[in-house]
């Protein structure tokens, strides 16, 4: 099981008591995503839906885009660094 | 939030040739929609003076996940957020902050649509500390710019106004 940092945006820290980073152990981004519902509740809901990450959000590892890699299977390593940041996108 | 970022309550001020260089952005990328940033310092809190263009990845996202994404750069405009959740913090750090993200729409209005809502608001929250500025391009020429702010404790957004001034 990984120890990974995951940075928490403003919008967010409601469900973290302010703060801006969490450390969750986790294999997949998936798992993350329980874990961390579990520690800080109703966080997930914000971020994911049963088809995955939800279009005004995005998960980071490191400098990519989850999208890119494995989605909710990327798998995880100790001292990574996951950041959630909410979606600067729209349209017509 | 708007205690010490009064840019997102709107009656903005941008210079001439900032708000040239959104739309001859807007114009180059036509039929695809535009977007990027708008930075002013942070000692004048309503004027914007430097246009910051961004690359739009909504054809890429689309490629990557149609379902998720269904909508190419033509009706959607998506950047980098990793880079610009840090050109947000240089911009604090420096002085210079971020107080408006910009697109482009294409041969329609500078409407705030329920795309751009449902993306930047959230349980009545914000979620990036900024107004907003839409252009609209009709047939390659730039119709109309607007001025759109969050309403407090909504997911609803509304028109302000934004003043071009000489720089």
């Amino acid at each position: 099981m990984a120890q990974v940092t995951v940075r928490i945006p403003p919008p967010l820290r409601t469900f973290t008591d302010g703060k801006d980073e969490v450390t969750i152990e986790a294999e997949k981004i998936r798992d993350l995503l329980d874990n961390l519902d579990a520690a800080h509740p109703g966080i997930k809901e914000r971020i994911a839906d049963d088809k995955g990450v939800r279009r005004s959000v995005n998960i980071f590892l490191g400098e990519e885009d989850i999208r890119v890699l494995d989605a909710l299977d990327t798998e995880l390593r100790d001292r990574d660094v996951v950041s959630i940041i909410p979606a600067i996108a729209g349209g017509l | 939030m708007s205690g010490d970022k009064p840019w997102i309550s709107g009656n903005l001020r941008i210079t001439k040739e900032a708000m040239k260089a959104i739309e001859e952005e807007a114009i180059r990328c036509y039929p695809s929609e535009a977007c990027g940033f708008v930075a002013g310092p942070a000692q004048d809190p309503l004027l914007l003076d430097e246009t910051i263009h961004e690359v739009n990845e909504a054809d890429k996202y689309h490629a990557l996940d149609p379902e998720t994404f269904p909508r190419t750069s033509r009706t959607y405009f998506k950047l980098n957020e990793l880079r610009a959740s840090r050109r947000f913090e240089e911009g604090e750090k420096s002085g210079r902050p971020i107080k408006v993200i910009y697109h482009s729409h294409t041969d329609t209005t500078a409407h705030f649509s329920e795309e751009d809502a449902y993306t930047f608001a959230s349980d009545g929250q914000l979620m990036w500390p900024c107004a907003f500025i839409v252009v609209s391009v009709v047939d390659g020429k730039v119709e109309e710019r607007r001025l759109h702010i969050h309403r407090p404790g909504t997911n609803e957004f509304e028109e302000s106004t934004l003043e071009i001034i000489d720089g």
